[in-house]
C-alpha cells in the first residue's frame, strides 16, 4: 500500500518523481501525477526529489490520542540514534510520554530478539543465501522485481508488531480502549497501522511520522525523563555499519541505499555472491538510522549508535518466532505463456517505433513503459512529443 | 517465437554480465516461473563469462516460444582442447594466483550442465558452440 499522497496545486509538473521512481510506479496524465498504489514500494525517492512538497507521506496525528483510554507509544530503535547519549534518550522518552502517552516502549529489545533469530537462522544456513526482511521497501522491491529471490527471504518479523501483540495480550482483560501508536523513522513503516492505511493484520492502531513530532519534542525537551535500557543487539540491527555476528563477519554482505541493494540482488540472481550466506539490505543510508522521517543525518546517527553501544546493557525481549507458511504472493495475472510472448512481441514492436530517449515527456517513465500502455490501449504513439516534433519538422 | 541476438567481444570484461542482465529482464517481463528463471540466469551468466574470458569473441542467440527457451553461445575459437576435463568440477585454466583473485573457480561448465534441461557442447579450434535449452511447463 502506497503512503505517498499527491497535491495537484503544489505540483510543478517537473517529472522528477516519474524519472526517479525505481519501480516505474509514477505516471503523468491529464496534467496530474498518478501513483500506482500496488507498484509503489514506499522508498520515498519521489518525496525526496519533489521540489514543492507536492508529494508527501503523512502519518496519523496526535489528535487521534483522544479516542483511546490507554495510549501506548512504540519507539523504533532507529530513533535512539537521534540522541547523542543514553541520557538524551531518557529525556526523549520522557518528553514523548508527556505528549499524551501513558507508556512509551523502546523497541530495541524486540529488534534485539529479531537479530538473535537472524543469527540462529544463518548459523544453520549452508546453501546460499538468506536475505534480510527488516526493511519493508526491500521486501516489496524483491516481490516486484526479484521474484526468484523470494524463497531466500527470512520471514518479515517486525519489532513493532511483536511488541504490539504482547501489549494486546497483556491488556485483553482491561475494559478500556487501548491505542497503540508507532513512531516511525521511515515512510515505509507507516502502512503498519490500521489507520489511516487500513492494515487489517496489524495490532498497531496508528503510525506517526517522527519528524512531525519534532517541533513538539524540541519545545519540551529536557523537562522529563524516563529510564530506558536499550538492547545492544537491537541497536546494531538498526545501523548497518554496526551490524555483524562474531566469527561470520565475512559471510555477511551488507548493502544500503537502493542502488547498492539492486546491484547485490542482481548478483544474487546470477549466483555470483559466493561465500556469502546472508544479505543484510536496507533502503536507507546506513540502515534504519538513516530513516527519511528522522531529523539529523545518517552519519551522525551512526556515530551515536557507536556511543550507545559502549553503555547499552538492556536484555532482548523473549519472543517466540512462529514459523509461518506466509509466502509473499507474487502478483501475476496468469495469462498463458503464448499470450505473454505475443504481448511481449507487440510491446517490443511499439517500443521500436519510439525514440528510446526515456525522456518521460509523454508521462511514462520509459519508452518501453509507454509501449506497454499503447498495447493496453491507454496511450497512442501521438502522445510521444519527440515523434510529434519530428513529424512537424 | 521471439528471437534475440547479442554479440560478445573478446576479453570485454567491462561489459561482463550485460547480456545476461538483458536476457534476465526479458524473461522477467515474460513472467517465467522463478525457479526456472533462476536456472536460466545462472547458466546464462556462466556461459557469457566463459565466452568473454576464453574466446576470441562471438555471439549469443536466443529463441523462445511456448515450449521453451533455446540459448546458443557461439564463438570463433580457440576452442576447448579437452571437453571431458573442462566438464570436471573444479578444473580451471586459471592459474592459482588468478583464482585467488576471483577468476575462474572452475564451476562454469558443470554448473551450466546442472542448470539446463538439455546441453550440447561442440568445440574445435575454429570455435565452440554451446547449445542449452530450458523447457517451459505451464
Amino acid at each position: 500500500m502506497s503512503v505517498v499522497t499527491y497535491t495537484l496545486a503544489k505540483c510543478q509538473k517537473c517529472l522528477k518523481c516519474l524519472r526517479v521512481c525505481p519501480v516505474e510506479a509514477i505516471t503523468m496524465s491529464d496534467e496530474r501525477v498518478k501513483i500506482n498504489k500496488s507498484r509503489c514500494i514506499n522508498c520515498g525517492k519521489c518525496v525526496d526529489v519533489c521540489v514543492n512538497q507536492g508529494l508527501q507521506a503523512k502519518g496519523s496525528t496526535l489528535a487521534e490520542l483522544e479516542y483511546y483510554d490507554v495510549k501506548i507509544a512504540l519507539v523504533s530503535s532507529a530513533l535512539l540514534a537521534a540522541a547523542p547519549s543514553i541520557g538524551h534518550i531518557e529525556e526523549l522518552f520522557g518528553t514523548i510520554r508527556n505528549l499524551g502517552f501513558d507508556e512509551v516502549i523502546d523497541l530495541s529489545p524486540y529488534d534485539g530478539a529479531i537479530a538473535a533469530e537472524i543469527h540462529e537462522r544463518i548459523s544453520h544456513q549452508t546453501d546460499p543465501y538468506l536475505i534480510s526482511s527488516f526493511c519493508p521497501v526491500i521486501n516489496r522491491l524483491i516481490e516486484g522485481k526479484y521474484p526468484m529471490l523470494l524463497e531466500n527471504m527470512i520471514p518479515p518479523y517486525r519489532s513493532a508488531e511483536l511488541a504490539a501483540k504482547r501489549i494486546r495480550k497483556e491488556t485483553e482483560k482491561i475494559e478500556k480502549k487501548v491505542g497503540i501508536f508507532l513512531l516511525c523513522e521511515c515512510i515505509a513503516k507507516l502502512p503498519a497501522a490500521k489507520y489511516p492505511y487500513g492494515n487489517k493484520d496489524s495490532e498497531i492502531d496508528h503510525a506517526l511520522s517522527i519528524v512531525d513530532l519534532f517541533p513538539l519534542i524540541s519545545k519540551e525537551f529536557g523537562k522529563f525523563h524516563q529510564i530506558v535500557d536499550p538492547s545492544a543487539d537491537g541497536l546494531r540491527l538498526s545501523s548497518n555499519p554496526h551490524f555483524s555476528f562474531k566469527g561470520i563477519e565475512s559471510r555477511i554482505l551488507k548493502a544500503d541505499g537502493l542502488e547498492k541493494v539492486q546491484l547485490a540482488l542482481d548478483l544474487a540472481e546470477f549466483g555470483q555472491l559466493k561465500g556469502r550466506y546472508y544479505l543484510h539490505l536496507s533502503n536507507c543510508i546506513n540502515g534504519c538510522v538513516g530513516g527519511n522521517l528522522l531529523w539529523g543525518n545518517p552519519f551522525e546517527a551512526t556515530q551515536h549508535i557507536s556511543d550507545h553501544l559502549s553503555t547499552a546493557r538492556g536484555v532482548n525481549a523473549q519472543v517466540v518466532f512462529e514459523t509461518s507458511d506466509e509466502v509473499m504472493d507474487e502478483v501475476n495475472e496468469r495469462k498463458s505463456i503464448q499470450e505473454r510472448l505475443y504481448e511481449y512481441a507487440l510491446i517490443s514492436a511499439q517500443a521500436d517505433m519510439l525514440p528510446g530517449y526515456d525522456c518521460g515527456a509523454c508521462g511514462f517513465a520509459s519508452c518501453r513503459r509507454m509501449a506497454e500502455e499503447i498495447v493496453a490501449g491507454r496511450a497512442i504513439l501521438g502522445n510521444c512529443r519527440i515523434l510529434r516534433e519530428g513529424n512537424n519538422a | 517465437m521471439i528471437e534475440q541476438h547479442y554479440s560478445v567481444g573478446r576479453e570485454d570484461y567491462a561489459n561482463a554480465g550485460k547480456i545476461s542482465s538483458q536476457i534476465k529482464t526479458f524473461l522477467k517481463q515474460i513472467g517465467l516461473e522463478p525457479a526456472l528463471l533462476r536456472r536460466i540466469a545462472v547458466a546464462c551468466y556462466e556461459a557469457e563469462i566463459n565466452m568473454i574470458i576464453h574466446s576470441y569473441g562471438g555471439e549469443v542467440r536466443l529463441a523462445m516460444d511456448e515450449n521453451g527457451l533455446d540459448l546458443v553461445f557461439q564463438d570463433i575459437g580457440p576452442g576447448i582442447p579437452d571437453i571431458p576435463k573442462a566438464m570436471t568440477a573444479g578444473w580451471s585454466t586459471a592459474t592459482e594466483k588468478a583464482r585467488e583473485f576471483g577468476f575462474g573457480a572452475g564451476m562454469g561448465l558443470p554448473n551450466i550442465l546442472r542448470m539446463a534441461d538439455t546441453f550440447a557442447l561442440n568445440s574445435s579450434q575454429s570455435g565452440t558452440i554451446l547449445h542449452i535449452a530450458f523447457k517451459v511447463n505451464e
